[in-house]
């Protein structure tokens, strides 16, 4: 608001300057905004439904929207609106878990190579070229393949197949500042080599990879969502979205809802994530 | 470009080299012994013993993977637990399909995010840029699964425009048969090209030779198609090879949704089917035609760009 009151008396290009900053913050703000709304969904889906996601009840099946089922019911009589509520814990820990897992494995692996270099280094350099090589979704569903179908065998290979990415990011990053002066200075006092690399390299480097991780974080809501439609990765009868969309593809004609709700939630979740990694990077960016 | 040229196949060597451990090692993630669990129901003693022979159980580690490399150079992947036969063939028989759906994509993809992608670079900022950028962040948003149930509810089902799935025997039934999974590929591939292309435009037109041909009064028509749009177009193109993974990775979701017998079909197929074998035959194939994609992009780069052989 106090950005908005600038635009108004500021002179051409401080205007221009400050309207950049309005959109860039609204688009903070609505991403936030929308974010929130599944966090508190996830985290108040017992108190907010009315019915029970897993229970069935064939009597009620396939109802239309109406005051009780404002979304309907599915063929198995479960209210479509209360499975949406469950489901956003489901797709949420889908977009943290093999995340925040392949985040930590990457800062780990990449600082090491990028600040020691030589061999290591050299290692991970070809294990970056060879992942490179697979089709990440062929990996993924080839090891969930081997592991069997389910939940937990879904995220080990989002994590296996995933974390290389994060360390060739962060070896990067970590190249380009090690060599600055600064860092060069901690580590002539004396500092040791992880304090430099946790107190001065990290810092420097995190907000990029906080950056991709949104938009991975999306992508990983998306590769879950569509190995559980796919049969592979959260099993009947837990409330996942993209499951959710399977298991109404026989339904489409008779009742939309049952494709189109959990559809229009992932893309929720997805824009969400999107605007405010995309937004954060043009304020990263500021040529971009 | 000979020294080029060189340098860039040696580094294929180790690459190879690591696609065929990983695709070994992947049939030593199954849970317990391969033998047992691929004849599940079958799995007596006798039939477990000739199993694990046939698959080189038996061997020490070392020698079943050079037998591996062995059979990896005469085409034998191994057989198919389903089909009876070797992989290799099968695997031959549906990649051309999967080829068809990439390019398909990949061109209705370019045809939308040339002029968006160029829109919105020379309005950046304007409506037009922010319309365009909040229309990338919804495809990037959109699971491709759900996009193919729509499409195919719309316009196969409701108006009866294309054929609910298949493929279709001669090019132009392929051209029909294959454009809405073609466009539900290209839905999600769109937005990456958008976004790479706006980028490139944008640094383009950061750099002095613009300066240089704008202030030497050249029309801005000509300085756009000669030196803007050509060289933001030779980085695009760069992350082609890139993208067949991201494309091939789509085709799994999409041939299964449309029942298109593609290899992504098969290898979903495959692993409802606990056809080892089968998924470690298309892992294979399907990574070592990445590379060899990401080859050609690089030497075409190369060959594009003259800096790129002064590396």
């Amino acid at each position: 608001m106090i950005d908005g009151a600038r635009v108004a008396v500021g002179p051409g290009g401080a205007t221009r300057r400050a309207g950049r900053r309005v959109r860039l913050s609204a688009g903070v703000g609505l991403g936030t905004a929308m974010l929130a709304a599944i966090v508190f969904v996830a985290a108040f889906a017992p108190e907010l439904a009315r019915y029970d996601p897993i229970k069935t009840d064939l009597a009620a099946s396939l109802q239309g929207p109406s005051p009780a089922h404002p979304l309907g019911t599915d063929n198995f009589g479960r209210d479509i609106l209360t499975r949406l509520l469950y489901g956003a814990r489901v797709d949420l820990q889908i977009g943290v878990l093999p995340t925040g897992a392949t985040f930590v494995a990457g800062v780990v692996i990449g600082s090491a190579a990028g600040y020691y270099g030589g061999l290591v280094d050299g290692i991970l350099m070809r294990i970056v070229d060879v992942s490179m090589a697979f089709p990440f979704y062929v990996l993924v569903i080839a090891i969930v393949a081997m592991l069997g179908p389910g939940l937990g065998n879904m995220y080990l290979a989002m994590i296996l197949a995933g974390w290389v990415s994060y360390a060739r990011l962060f070896r990067g990053e970590i190249l380009t500042v090690k060599n600055l002066e600064y860092i060069q200075g901690a580590a002539a006092i004396g500092a040791s080599d992880l304090r430099v690399i946790r107190r001065h390299l990290l810092p420097n480097v995190i907000t990029v990879g906080i950056i991709f991780a949104m938009s991975d974080a999306v992508l990983n809501i998306l590769l879950g969502g569509a190995l559980s439609f796919l049969g592979l990765g959260v099993q009947a009868p837990t409330p996942e979205w993209g499951l959710m969309i399977a298991e109404g593809r026989d339904f489409l004609l008779t009742s939309p809802a049952m494709v189109v709700a959990p559809g229009v939630a992932l893309l929720w979740l997805g824009v969400a994530l999107n605007l405010l990694g995309d937004r954060l990077a043009d304020r990263l960016r500021p040529g971009g | 470009m000979g020294r080029y040229l060189t340098r860039r196949l040696l580094l294929l060597f180790p690459v190879a080299f690591g696609i065929t451990v990983v695709t070994f090692f992947l049939l030593r993630l199954i849970p317990g012994d391969p033998a047992t669990i691929m004849l599940d129901t079958r799995a007596t003693a006798e039939n477990v013993a000739r199993l694990r022979h046939q698959l080189g159980l038996d061997r020490p580690l070392a020698v079943q993977y050079l037998l591996f490399l062995r059979n990896i150079g005469t085409g034998r992947l191994g057989e198919s637990l389903i089909y009876r036969s070797q992989v290799f063939p099968i695997i031959l028989g549906r990649l051309p399909v999967t080829l068809f759906l990439a390019v398909y994509a990949t061109v209705l993809a370019a045809a939308v995010a040339l002029p968006l992608g160029t829109w919105s670079a020379l309005r950046r900022g304007r409506a037009a840029d922010q319309a365009v950028r909040l229309g990338v962040l919804f495809s990037l948003a959109t699971p491709n699964y759900w996009a193919a149930i729509v499409l195919l509810l719309f316009f196969s089902i409701d108006l009866r425009w294309f054929p609910v799935g298949g493929y279709g025997a001669t090019f132009g039934e392929h051209l029909w048969h294959l454009f809405l999974p073609a466009l539900t590929i290209a839905l999600s591939l769109c937005p990456i090209l958008v976004r790479t292309l706006r980028h490139n435009i944008l640094d383009v037109l950061r750099t002095d030779y613009i300066r240089t041909a704008r202030a030497k009064g050249l029309r801005s028509t000509t300085v756009f198609v000669r030196h803007i749009l050509r060289n933001s177009l030779i980085s695009t193109v760069s992350i082609l090879g890139i993208n067949l993974g991201f494309l091939v990775g789509g085709a799994v979701v999409t041939e299964t949704v449309y029942a298109i017998p593609g290899t992504g079909f098969l290898l979903i197929r495959s692993t409802f089917a606990r056809d080892y074998p089968m998924v470690q035959g298309l892992t294979l194939t399907l990574a070592s035609l990445v590379i060899l994609v990401n080859l050609l992009t690089d030497l075409a780069y190369a060959l594009l760009d003259p800096r790129v052989r002064y590396d």
